[in-house]
């Protein structure tokens, strides 16, 4: 469908960059017979019917089962369950043998099914005979039988599938069996990564990190209990801050290189996005013992020393995520040597000294409020480097995320520090003060990217 | 190419269906070598919204006391739990509660559960994993309440590891559903 958008702003713009003589008549005509000969439907039209009609299927085989469950003996229920799995495997596997897109979307829809049914094997089997155990293995179970799929075929759609289940996994025994937090998970997904990286499986990159965010969130808010607001939940925080800043820094070197670019490219905005999530929840003020309208004087914060496990944890991520952005630095050569290099270390090793503050809470020698008054400054601090950066690389995605991120954040500090209509007022003004010297710069900055780009092609031209 | 496909294929169904064998197996193997105990059942709240009707099974054994005598105390919720049942006439009891599996005496079985809840009066919930029972549609009330002076009763299979499947659903001591392998 895009194709056919892009098709269409495409001829309508032709006519104009002839005239100004930027392309010839010859080469606008072959562009657009080019484009043309692709077809007008987008590569994922194919597979996005393909899956919509297994689902249908899928769905209509579980109401199947339901509404002739009754007349159906033991053996007539397994043999039909087990029958359609081994038929649809077959016709996976027959429809992956014969080449073609089409065929192609259809096997990689008929394996979707297949992991579809092997669950509804699981589930029905488990009813059949009244077994109800632990029910989260049956889960894990069927997760690992999508990522032998995935393995073993392979098949992209699978290996999301089992991403999925793995994630549901992990939400059971999370929050139905109360693991504090469900380590396990993070195994299944160290597995999937090499499979990734070997396949170059762009949707597969960016459904690894999505899941890793999403376990993060859930680790963060369901993994603890409420009433000791425990420190561990600043701790987990700031390790997965680390650890998706130290993902960040990778991918953004593998970028580069030419064989893994589209992957490392697909999952390094959410990476990105996964380092701010944790970041946003380290500037919360419930973390800082500071109750609403009371925050100056502080609450007796939960004091607790951290444990030998953190400590490490934290000195390990924050280790790596330096020395990946020192990679990612020298790597980048002579572009990344500027100030703003300077400055992005600089407030990396602030964020660290401020996450070593926290773990040193325990020795009652830190002021809390200094904690949560310096992660809030040090991440609007990089907030502002990373548009800055986004705007010198041209990359308007992390502009936009920054931006976004930004906007949350003074939403937070809003309800977390304004109590009162006067300070709602001064906050209103300053913000808007700030919007408008920000606009100013962002525009002052643009001008100056576009004269500079504008020179280059005369210099060109001139040569 | 072909071959690899084809390869792939019946290693991916070969895995899948040894799992599902496993499961049937290892529930029968209880179900076989396991000894038979009966339990006393308030049965509570049908019906599956996919998978037909089922009772949610209420056992005495499922609320325990932590005045019970022997065994270990200071219980929290989802710890594992060996709960020692005694035979009595006509059910079985909880007669001790432990963290590991217990030494037996000839008439006592120990049965594996998680702590579910642990209330403030000193009562334990208790799940083992034989609180639901799958009927066909319709009959699930026929063991949730039956009528005036009949008792439902559920004869259980433990395992020596503490496993539990149920063998059958007893009507006034009589099985009116019993399990099979098919």
């Amino acid at each position: 469908m895009w194709d056919g958008l892009f098709l269409k702003r495409l001829r309508k713009e032709m006519p104009h960059w002839r005239e100004r003589g930027w392309i010839e008549a010859d080469g606008s005509e072959a562009i657009l017979a080019e484009l043309a000969a692709r077809g007008g439907l987008s590569r994922f039209t194919p597979i996005v019917f393909a899956v919509l009609g297994v689902l249908l299927v899928g769905a209509g085989v579980i109401l199947f089962f339901a509404a002739n469950w009754q007349e159906m003996a033991k053996i007539t229920k397994i043999a039909v369950l087990v029958g359609a799995l081994i038929a649809t495997h077959v016709a996976a596997g027959l429809s992956l043998a014969r080449p073609g897109r089409a065929s192609g979307a259809v096997a990689h829809a008929l394996l979707l099914l297949g992991i579809i049914l092997f669950g509804a094997n699981i589930i029905l089997i488990a009813q059949i005979y009244h077994i109800d155990r632990h029910y989260p293995d049956a889960i894990l179970v069927w997760s690992l039988g999508a990522l032998l799929v995935a393995c073993l075929v392979p098949s992209e759609i699978a290996l999301v599938a089992g991403l999925l289940l793995g994630l549901l996994w992990s939400g059971f025994e999370t929050l139905d069996f109360g693991r504090h937090i469900h380590w396990p998970f993070l195994v299944l997904w160290l597995a999937t990564v090499p499979l990734i990286w070997r396949n170059r499986w762009v949707w597969g990159a960016r459904a690894t990190m999505i899941t890793l965010i999403l376990w993060s969130i859930l680790t963060f808010y369901w993994g603890f209990e409420w009433r000791d607001r425990s420190l561990e939940r600043v701790f987990l925080a700031q390790v997965v801050l680390f650890g998706f800043l130290t993902l960040f820094w990778l991918l953004h070197v593998a970028v580069r290189r030419d064989a893994v670019s589209r992957v490392a490219d697909a999952a390094r905005l959410p990476a990105l996005v996964g380092a701010l999530l944790a970041f946003l929840a380290l500037t919360g003020r419930y973390h800082y013992g500071l109750r609403s309208g009371s925050w100056l004087e502080g609450d007796s914060p939960p004091i607790a020393s951290a444990a030998a496990g953190w400590v490490v944890a934290s000195l390990v991520a924050m280790a790596s995520s330096f020395a990946a952005a020192a990679w990612a630095r020298r790597r980048a050569g002579a572009r990344a040597n500027g100030p703003s290099a300077v400055i992005g270390f600089v407030l990396l090793g602030l964020i660290c000294l401020a996450s070593l503050s926290n773990l040193a809470r325990g020795l009652e020698m830190v002021p809390v409020l200094g904690i949560y008054i310096a992660f809030n400054v040090l991440f609007c601090g990089g907030l502002v480097w990373l548009i800055h950066q986004g705007y010198r690389q041209g990359d308007t995605a992390i502009v936009n995320t920054a931006f976004v991120f930004f906007a949350v954040l003074v939403l937070q500090l809003y309800f977390d520090t304004f109590w009162s209509l006067a300070d709602r007022a001064y906050f209103f003004i300053g913000g808007g003060v700030v919007l408008f010297a920000g606009g100013y710069l962002l525009e002052r900055q643009r001008r100056r990217l576009l004269s500079r780009g504008s020179m280059t092609r005369d210099t060109e031209d001139g040569a | 190419m072909k071959l690899r496909i084809a390869g792939a294929i019946a290693l991916v169904l070969a895995a899948q269906l040894t799992v599902l064998a496993v499961m049937v197996g290892r529930h029968q193997m209880t179900l076989n070598e396991g000894t038979r105990v009966i339990l006393k059942t308030e049965p509570i709240d049908p019906r599956s919204l996919f998978r037909g009707d089922y009772a949610i099974l209420n056992y005495d054994i499922s609320g325990l006391s932590e005045s019970l005598p022997g065994g270990d105390a200071d219980w929290k919720r989802y710890d594992t739990i060996h709960v020692v049942l005694e035979r009595e006439k006509p059910y079985w009891k909880a007669v001790s509660m432990h963290r590991n599996r217990p030494v037996l005496a000839p008439d006592q079985v120990a049965i594996r559960g998680t702590v579910r809840d642990v209330w403030s009066r000193g009562v334990i919930w208790v799940r083992y994993g034989i609180e639901k029972y799958f009927v066909p549609e319709g009959e699930g009330r026929k063991i949730e309440r039956p009528s005036e002076g009949n008792v439902i009763s559920i004869e259980v299979a433990v395992d020596d590891a503490g496993n539990a499947g149920i063998t059958a659903v007893l009507l006034n001591g009589e099985p009116v559903y019993e399990e099979a392998l098919f």
